[in-house]
């Protein structure tokens, strides 16, 4: 019955006191979420305690959601809003400052979360495989905080690049920008991949 | 030349990607699978079930306290519309004593100080509410003057002050024969008039006064067939207060004065 209904009407549900109406909001949006922070502060307690932080204020504040905006928007909102408060608090320099080295291939920070979903059967192809995710990821740390932002939101989370400037406080021009800048850097890193892949 | 070419296949990459068609997308889905904790989950979950529950908790309470306080404020509105209503008949009382009426106890000490006019009683029921009282006076003295519009000749009530009127009524089927009763009119009238709650109106009631007294004795003149001197009266009347409307019954009794 909750797996018909838009976001906004399971907001309201939850609102008048329906809890599995949260519980279907949450199960559409948690891996998104979290994926947008930890591919931000890449640190899996970070992440958790971030993730963890939005959906309570989601929680506490869900009477103050208003239909003048959509309930993915205003997530995301609150989540990026969170983020810019964690960098803050722990000083925490630019990901893109911090993650400018090359990662070397045979280490993976936290990687349980980057085996691929599809497990290759021949060692060369797990191998190639491994290649290619690594280098992507290696080109995504290397982006300037910003570009990496509006990439994930509109990567990850299917955000549109109107929705990414409301989320960020900017232009649309500023935010295609961005993505236009991020998406140019990744493909320059991936050249020999994409072709591969291709 | 060869930037150019680079732009331009960025561009129609960036393109492509906008739509969903970049193997960029495709890999990246297929390698990030970053997923919070079921432990977390599960946290989460829960927090928004104590919420739920505490707000159902909270709204209860909250029905009993604004149902609490509907009904104080229905009775404070009964109470308050009851104390309004008390006053306005207080206020009325007074308005109707200040504009002339006298007080309860007038009538009594005007019959008590000239016993001879017996006939003239408190209309004042026994057991009746002071203001219910007025408002019967009021009642009364508004028919009174209606009926004098009506005046027949013998069969007619008398006329009541308009200014001062109803510091005692008149029986209706009595006709003003008794020069007595006419002098105790006059005397109750003046004693009215010297009253402090008049003193402030008193001049325009005098004015007032006098044109009805006229008018009273015109009356009483015709009531003693004294049609002649009833005449003389009228002009003099019409003569003082040509604006004056007089009864168009004494005029067809008197007419040509």
């Amino acid at each position: 019955m909750a797996k018909n209904l838009t976001d906004e009407q399971l907001i309201h549900s939850y609102q008048k006191g329906d809890a599995e109406a949260f519980d279907e909001l949450y199960s559409r949006y948690k891996n998104a979420v979290y994926h947008y922070f930890f591919r931000q502060v890449h640190n899996t307690s970070a992440a958790d305690e971030l993730h963890q932080d939005v959906w309570l204020r989601i929680i506490k504040s869900s009477t103050d959601f208003k239909l003048q905006s959509g309930f993915k928007t205003w997530l995301y909102k609150i989540a990026h809003n969170r983020l810019i408060d964690y960098y803050r608090r722990s000083s925490r320099q630019p990901l893109h400052l911090v993650h400018n080295t090359i990662v070397d291939i045979n280490h993976e920070p936290d990687n349980k979360y980057d085996d691929s979903v599809n497990q290759p059967s021949e060692p060369d192809e797990i191998l190639q495989e491994q290649q290619v995710n690594q280098a992507l990821l290696t080109a995504l740390n290397s982006l300037p905080d910003e570009q990496k932002e509006v990439f994930l939101l509109h990567e990850r989370s299917g955000l549109t690049l109107q929705e990414i400037a409301i989320i960020t406080d900017n232009s649309f021009e500023s935010s295609k920008s961005r993505l236009r800048y991020a998406v140019k850097k990744l493909r320059q890193h991936m050249t020999q991949y994409l072709a591969v892949e291709r | 030349m060869k930037k150019q070419s680079n732009n331009k296949q960025d561009d129609n990459f960036f393109d492509d990607y906008l739509e969903g068609k970049s193997s960029l997308s495709e890999i990246y889905q297929q390698i990030d699978s970053a997923e919070p904790s079921d432990k977390l989950n599960q946290s989460i979950l829960s927090a928004a079930r104590v919420s739920t529950e505490q707000t159902a908790i909270t709204k209860n309470s909250w029905t009993q306290t604004a149902s609490w306080a509907a009904s104080v404020a229905a009775i404070s509105l009964v109470g308050i519309l009851a104390h309004n209503t008390w006053q306005a008949e207080q206020d009325a009382a007074q308005t109707l004593e200040e504009d002339g009426l006298p007080s309860l106890s007038q009538p009594e000490r005007v019959l008590k100080a000239k016993p001879g006019k017996a006939e003239m009683e408190s209309s004042m029921p026994a057991g009746r509410s002071a203001p219910a009282h007025a408002r019967a006076k009021k009642n009364v003295l508004s028919n009174s003057a209606n009926d004098s519009r009506k005046l027949l000749y013998k069969s007619a009530p008398a006329p009541v002050m308009p200014s001062a009127p109803g510091y005692f009524e008149l029986n209706k089927t009595e006709s003003l024969s008794d020069k007595s009763q006419v002098q105790a009119f006059e005397d109750a009238h003046k004693e009215i008039l010297a009253s402090p709650a008049v003193e402030a109106k008193k001049i325009k009631q005098d004015r007032f006064s006098e044109q009805q007294i006229m008018l009273n004795k015109i009356i009483q003149l015709i009531d003693n067939n004294k049609i002649e001197q009833a005449q003389k009266l009228l002009f003099q009347f019409k003569t003082n207060y040509p604006n004056y409307p007089v009864d168009p019954v004494i005029l067809k009794h008197l007419s040509p004065y």
